[in-house]
């Protein structure tokens, strides 16, 4: 395919002025902002759709210039003249409009590229977010929908300072022709902004509920397919999609009161340039009748005002809609990069590379009473607790939470001394439901960082020699998207090896057998030790197997809780 | 396995996609043809305003009475305002019958997607859904409301504009049509060449990008575990910078269609001058005439745009569109009705099943379930246990074999869905009384689930109370009990809760099962031990068969794993 090279994307992303984001950042700053953001390629388009609008407005000037020098004296050379000028200003409006519309959308992607950074940032922040995060189908929509539209609000300073510099030039060769037609375009034009304006009031609101109820159906849509199984399992499809119905009524019954709001706003601006145009039209004809205009110039005087319908319609109507749905999007952006972070507090000291000692004393939460527990360097240790107790720990030990009273840890320094990350990768706590990625396993596994001999001591020790004799393409074999071409028990492993893999100074593993086989894990349980080798491990699990390869074990399960297996 | 390892769902063709649009519209053509006439109305008023302003140049140049001028300004004025009205109101009806299509297609598209085979959407991966769902139903519903009054008001104006050429002197219109035509017809053709393959690119740009978000974000404990926010952060950008560079192609197309249509607009222009000259020098013409000529082309230039431009919007719309109703004529991927056992519970022989050509899951398998039997399934993972019983619940089919009836399938991924408790229960009963909902969860121990704040309507999922993943398991026995199906297949339904609940909930498994035929995949042997018959399995075979007490007797794979089982528990 023959493409024009001129102007396209590069291959990275074009950089961008910062945008500022903080606590009280509101969405109409925001909006304001991201119009300021891309100036490199916004100062460009301006221009060059400024000369378009102007070589737009030439044309009934030209042709009318035209009209009375040649046709009417019936001279060829300034016919051809009058053609050649003709053809010039249509080179000029053309190629003008080309570059000045791509410098625009090179500003646009720009913009959202950066944007999308943030919100992907914020998504994915170490640092989590206090209390829940809301539906991915949710965060999906203002990743990809809200960040475009807010993104386009680049283009309300471009495209509408075109439109505007046409009608200021019509209005000055107006004034030139007669200055009562020059005042009503200049006085006029402000005043149908401001009517635009008002009228765009009830759009706005409508466009912010049904972006809401259209981001309430898609994320509907996500977490009723994420449920995918579930529902297929039990034959539960069709009532999921009734109810996947009722959100898509909701959003529908939006986007109705929106189209009646959309429909009156182009209604009135439409009678309001149309009633503008008459009122012209009315002043030109009685200044012409009384001989102020020669037909010549009654000619371009007409010409002209049916050309600023045009840009007149398109000034108010695109900018303000683009801004109205930018200040909608803008909200929903915000209510992700405005997110808290989790709160426990970070430092910047990083842990020492190699062993380490794992010290709680004293530590207090909801579900956990005043618990005392070390794990030595190379030492094995193994605990039993109760869901919620472990589920506290395992958000201690990950620095996601800190302790009501108490000290966590390492190397003899408290956890909120270090940084986040650094000590993540020093002490590794696998999440109970740990999701594998579209990838190889090899990719899955190694994560791309541990070496090659580290992956394949840990497959080893997690068991998975027969998932890779059995998998099409070996290592290279595609798990698909959250691992679903691997059964359960295989996932499960999977995940196993890529904690092994990492060899972090401390591994934290809650259930890792949950779904494997008894004969499985009892040769996983003979092996973790020995993959661990003189590195620190704490096991949650009241698996017997796994509990009798550690070196001693804790119970934390309240005595009077009865005993689960006989 | 081939290199290309994802396939995607299918496009529709175009002939699919009209008669989905038909079968949206059926009942409403009244409405269409009432929208249709209102913009044609709207059309006709927005007329007035050049017919005045040329008639204007004529009341000056004849030095008709003033009286005239006013008249005219007020028919500028009338036809203003009719024009808004009928405008408006057309946009409006025209608008509302889009999105009504709109909406019952996503609909239809949802339905069909959730009844899709497992192995379909597994291999398409959800993401490809959710973006068809999400994104292009998205692009559609933007450009539907520009399309369809463009296509309706302009071909309109066009019409009565260049009839309007041909009345002033049919030489102005003959020469502008004959030069402009040809240039349009190219453009459009240049256009349709172009255009699609670039629109295709940068949907599915926009299909990958929502796959690797979707996909962080529901694994988001497991990026921040293993510190991977940064290269998950950097495929996520990569996808959402190769859809800008996409889109900045597109607009590249767009640019080159309206450079061709500038070209069009000149050469007309210059007809009219040209042919202005020659009528006005061989005393056929007039100046004014030339003048109003150039008006009315002028005028056109507005709808001719707007119509070549919803051309590059019906383009992008379509392939949007292709994408959507693909799902729903996702044909190929239609499961067989099953037949019904005869004495059994479910009946499934010689069954052969892989994931990928050449390389069998399962291989000859054979299993039978009487109509109360509870049979467990057992076997180190990777055996084929989990396939087997997807198989017998009928959400997999096999490659060959005959498989007899079908069931409930609880599998060890719970989803809790987001929504009231009663919300999540009522998905297999539409309808159920609140006394059938707690009846449910009661006979499955879940107590503690209807002492949540607000009983039955309290919110939980992914915005509400967070279920522990006992009560998440609970929660998907109770729905089988709800459900009550003649079988009902549980695959590790336990497993995910870890150990320290597992007492209840093998309680509440059996409690799911009682009356009924159950298969049960379990590696907790205990609860194994306890089914009315155990079936071993290895490699995609059947190894053993038989009651507990005469395997765990028996020299075998399941004796080995048995005492591996005990050790340490009693």
């Amino acid at each position: 395919m023959r493409l024009p090279v001129l102007l396209q994307a590069p291959a990275d992303p074009i950089p961008v002025r910062p945008i500022r984001i903080d606590a009280d950042t509101t969405p109409r700053r925001l909006t304001l902002r991201v119009m300021a953001a891309a100036p490199r390629q916004i100062w460009p388009a301006s221009i060059l759709l400024v000369m378009h609008q102007i070589g737009e407005s030439l044309v009934p000037v030209i042709m009318g210039f035209a009209i009375d020098q040649a046709v009417a004296t019936g001279d060829p050379v300034r016919l051809a003249l009058c053609v050649a000028l003709l053809g010039a200003d249509f080179a000029l409006l053309s190629y003008s409009y080309r570059f000045g519309s791509r410098f625009g959308l090179l500003g646009i992607e720009a913009v959202q590229h950066r944007l999308r950074t943030l919100v992907a940032d914020r998504l994915l922040d170490p640092k989590g977010v206090k209390g829940r995060a809301g539906l991915p189908g949710v965060s999906l929509s203002i990743a990809s929908s809200d960040v475009t539209n807010l993104a386009r609000a680049v283009s309300i300073v471009p495209w509408p300072a075109g439109e505007l510099a046409a009608v200021l030039l019509c209005g000055t060769v107006l004034m030139v022709l007669s200055w009562e037609l020059g005042l009503i375009v200049l006085l006029g034009v402000p005043l149908l902004l401001f009517i635009m304006d008002r009228a765009g009031g009830p759009l706005r609101r409508r466009s912010h509920d049904q972006s809401a109820l259209a981001g309430e159906a898609s994320g509907k849509a996500a977490d009723l397919l994420a449920g995918y199984r579930v529902l297929s399992g039990l034959g539960a499809q069709a009532a999921a999609a009734d109810r996947y119905r009722k959100a898509s009524r909701d959003a529908l019954d939006g986007s109705l009161h929106a189209a009646g709001a959309q429909g009156v706003y182009t209604g009135s601006m439409n009678l309001a340039s149309g009633l503008f145009v008459a009122g012209l039209a009315l002043v030109a004809g009685l200044r012409a009748w009384n001989g102020d205009l020669t037909i010549g110039q009654l000619i371009t005087v007409v010409g002209l005002t049916q050309f600023i319908m045009g840009p007149l319609g398109t000034l108010a109507k695109n900018a303000g809609t683009v801004w109205a749905a930018a200040l909608a999007s803008a909200e929903r952006v915000l209510s992700i990069l405005q997110l808290p972070p989790h709160d426990a507090a970070h430092g910047t000291a990083i842990p020492e590379p190699g062993d380490g000692k794992l010290s709680l004393a004293g530590v207090r939460t909801a579900n956990l009473d005043g618990l005392d527990l070390d794990v030595a360097p190379g030492e094995c240790v193994g605990l039993r607790a109760a869901p919620a107790a472990a589920a506290d720990l395992a958000a201690l030990l990950s620095a996601s939470a800190e302790p009501d009273a108490g000290t966590v840890t390492w190397q003899g320094r408290p956890f909120s001394e270090y940084d986040l990350e650094a000590l993540r990768r020093t002490v590794l706590v696998v999440p109970h439901h740990a999701a594998l990625f579209d990838g190889t396993i090899l990719d899955n596994v190694g994560l791309l960082t541990a070496d090659r001999a580290a992956v394949d001591k840990a497959l080893d020790a997690a068991d998975c020699a027969e998932i890779i004799d059995a998998a099409p393409d070996g290592l290279q074999t595609e798990v698909g998207e959250d691992g679903l071409r691997l059964s359960g028990g295989q996932r499960q492993r999977i995940a196993l090896a890529r904690a092994l893999a990492q060899e972090p100074p401390l591994l934290v593993l809650q259930d890792p057998t949950t779904a494997v086989d008894s004969v499985t894990e009892s040769r996983i349980a003979e092996r973790l030790r020995e993959a661990r080798g003189t590195r620190s491990t704490l096991l949650i699990t009241d698996a017997p197997a796994l509990l009798a390869v550690c070196d001693r074990v804790v119970d934390l399960r309240t005595p009077d809780l009865p005993e689960e297996t006989a | 396995m081939s290199d290309d390892t994802r396939e995607t769902l299918p496009l529709a063709t175009a002939a699919q996609v009209r008669s989905e649009v038909r079968l949206a519209l059926k009942g409403g053509t009244w409405k269409v043809v009432g929208v249709v006439v209102l913009l044609t109305l709207g059309a006709t008023a927005g007329l007035a305003t050049p017919w005045a302003l040329g008639d204007l140049v004529d009341v000056v140049a004849e030095s008709q009475g003033a009286e005239r001028i006013w008249l005219l300004a007020a028919t500028i004025a009338a036809g203003a305002l009719f024009a808004a009205l009928f405008d408006g109101l057309g946009q409006v009806g025209a608008t509302r019958l889009v999105e009504r299509v709109l909406a019952s297609t996503r609909e239809r598209m949802v339905a069909r997607g959730l009844a899709l085979p497992r192995a379909a959407l597994e291999r398409a991966g959800a993401g490809d859904l959710v973006s068809r769902a999400g994104d292009d139903v998205a692009v559609i519903a933007e450009s539907a409301p520009l399309v369809v009054p463009a296509v309706t008001g302009s071909a309109f104006t066009i019409a009565t504009t260049v009839v309007g050429i041909a009345v002033l002197d049919w030489r102005f219109a003959v020469t502008a049509l004959v030069l402009v035509i040809p240039v349009y017809v190219w453009t459009l053709r240049w256009h349709r060449r172009n255009a699609p393959q670039v629109y295709e690119a940068e949907r599915a740009a926009m299909a990958t990008r929502a796959q690797h978000l979707l996909a962080s974000l529901r694994g988001i404990e497991t990026v921040h575990a293993f510190g991977l926010a940064r290269p998950h952060g950097k495929r996520i950008l990569l996808a959402s910078w190769a859809v800008s560079i996409w889109s900045v192609r597109a607009r590249t197309i767009i640019n080159g269609f309206f450079a061709r249509i500038n070209l069009a607009e000149f050469l007309g222009m210059s007809s009219i001058l040209v042919v202005g000259f020659w009528l006005v020098r061989e005393g056929q013409g007039s100046v004014g005439a030339a003048t109003t000529a150039m008006l009315f082309f002028l005028r056109l230039f507005g709808p001719i745009n707007e119509l070549m431009f919803v051309v590059d919007e019906l383009q992008s719309s379509l392939a949007s569109m292709r994408r959507i109703v693909g799902v729903i004529h996702a044909d190929e991927y239609t499961a067989a009705e099953r037949p019904q056992p005869q004495d059994a519970a479910a009946d499934a022989s010689g069954i052969r099943f892989e994931y990928v050509p050449g390389h069998p899951v399962l291989d000859g398998v054979s299993l039978r379930i009487g109509p109360t039997e509870t049979v467990a399934l057992v076997g180190s993972s990777g055996a084929g246990k989990s396939t087997l019983a997807a198989i017998v619940a009928g959400v997999l089919d096999p490659a060959a074999g005959r498989v007899a009836g079908t069931a409930a399938l609880v599998t060890q991924e719970v989803h809790v869905f987001d929504g009231t408790l009663r919300e999540n229960l009522d998905l297999v009963k539409p309808g159920a009384s609140d006394a059938e909902l707690e009846a449910a969860l009661r006979r499955v121990g879940a107590e503690s689930l209807l002492n949540l704040p607000e009983g039955l309507d309290t919110g939980i999922g992914d915005r509400g109370t967070e279920l522990t993943p006992a009560q998440a398991q609970s929660l998907a026995l109770a729905r089988v009990v709800l459900l009550d199906p003649p079988l009902a297949v549980l695959d590790e339904a336990t497993s995910e809760a870890g150990s320290a609940d597992s007492a209840a909930l093998d309680h509440a498994s059996a409690a799911a099962l009682d009356g009924r035929a159950g298969l049960l995949v379990a590696h907790r042997l205990d609860q194994a031990a306890r089914a009315d018959r155990i079936v071993v399995m290895e490699k995609g075979r059947i190894v053993e068969e038989g009651a507990h007490d005469d395997l765990a007797a028996a020299d075998g794979p399941y004796a080995r794993a048995w005492s591996l089982w005990t050790k340490g528990r009693s």
